[in-house]
């Protein structure tokens, strides 16, 4: 039971409760406080202050497609290398072996440095990996504290649809009311943050 | 490029107005419990479309999934200019695509929005959104797929 000041302030909080929006519409002090801190980490975790919430489409393709292409490269000139190098066995004079030993060496070059650009690219994928995984981290936090500021409104509309006191009652069906119409909102951009989850996934290698 | 920004900043200035953005009443309908109603009432409050603080709206795209239908229609021309000024990249079309995209049938709520949306624009408004998904596609293959599918079920009709 309330004594007549703190009820007096509890009509107050939900005469002022039904004047505001956001956090400020919820009418007690502890869920409006849960509500404001919550929002301050969709803040830093959906607004790129924890690094960036979409993943950049077609990097993963792109580097997944040069590796290929490098590797067929590396195999081309392995078997080219196998023909020079079994023509040079079989050559009939030193002029010519001397030639195919130049061409070897030539293809032996560009064996090396397709291998290298190979290596390179396999580092790129496994750094895009890491990327990619930060961003779904960052999107993942931005998601849950998404889903706890539509948790506090819904706890906050469960506790208005509570109220039996003939004095609040009239503002506790206006509240409810509130809360219930913009449930969507946040669902909505709940939902556009798991479809930015499923480009992350499409993009890991 | 540059030249096609211009001529589709042109039709977008040719469908929509160029009054200022009168606030009040933005989140009435479905944004009571948008955290950040106060703060973004204030960066539209006695603006233009055009007149609007970029960067701001494009941190703050969440924003439109909490407008009422009227409010919406007034800022629509600004995001579907970022589409293009900031790129694929920018947070806008993670809502704004979606917003666009008629729902499937059972999307009861999803369906309201969006009828009250494309059934708010003039004729020439939903054919500079139809303009802007098909630009957004050709432009940014790679990032076309959503855009393609709001074409696909509703705009490229218009």
């Amino acid at each position: 039971m309330c004594n007549g000041t703190t009820w007096a302030d509890k009509i107050d909080d939900f005469k002022e409760a039904v004047n505001k929006q956001g956090c400020d519409s919820i009418p007690y002090s502890d869920l409006r406080s849960t509500c404001n801190s919550q929002q301050d980490e969709v803040h830093r975790w959906c607004d790129g202050e924890k690094g960036p919430v979409t993943c950049e489409l077609g990097v993963t393709r792109d580097l997944m497609s040069k590796l290929v292409s490098e590797q067929k490269n590396i195999e081309a000139s392995k078997d080219k290398r196998r023909d020079l190098d079994d023509k040079r066995s079989n050559a009939a004079d030193d002029q010519e072996k001397s030639r195919l030993t130049s061409e070897i060496e030539a293809v032996d070059k560009e064996i090396e440095a397709s291998t290298k650009t190979s290596e390179g690219l396999k580092s790129d994928l496994e750094n895009r990996k890491y990327e990619l995984q930060k961003v779904t981290d960052t999107i993942n936090h931005c998601i849950d504290y998404r889903r706890a500021v539509m948790n506090v409104f819904a706890y906050a509309q469960d506790k208005v649809r509570g109220e039996t006191d003939p004095d609040i009652q009239e503002y506790a069906r206006q509240l409810r009311d509130m809360y219930e119409k913009s449930k969507g909102g946040h669902e909505i951009q709940i939902s556009n943050r798991n479809n930015s989850l499923d480009d992350c996934k499409k993009e890991m290698p | 490029m540059k030249s096609d920004e211009s001529l589709f900043l042109n039709e977008l200035r040719a469908a929509f107005s160029p009054e200022a953005i009168h606030a009040g009443g933005a989140f009435e309908d479905r944004g009571a419990t948008y955290p950040d109603v106060e703060d973004y009432s204030r960066h539209i409050d006695g603006k233009t479309w055009e007149g609007l603080d970029q960067q701001y709206l494009a941190r703050r795209t969440d924003a439109l999934s909490f407008l009422g239908t009227r409010h919406l229609i007034a800022i629509l021309p600004a995001y579907l200019n970022l589409l293009f000024v900031l790129g694929p990249k920018s947070p806008v079309p993670e809502t704004l695509l979606p917003m666009l995209t008629k729902p499937e049938v059972g999307e009861r709520e999803l369906r309201k929005r969006f009828d009250e949306l494309s059934g708010g624009l003039s004729a020439s408004q939903r054919t500079v959104v139809a303009t802007a998904l098909v630009k957004f596609v050709e432009a940014f293959p790679e990032y076309g797929r959503r855009a393609k599918v709001a074409l696909d079920r509703y705009w490229s009709t218009f």
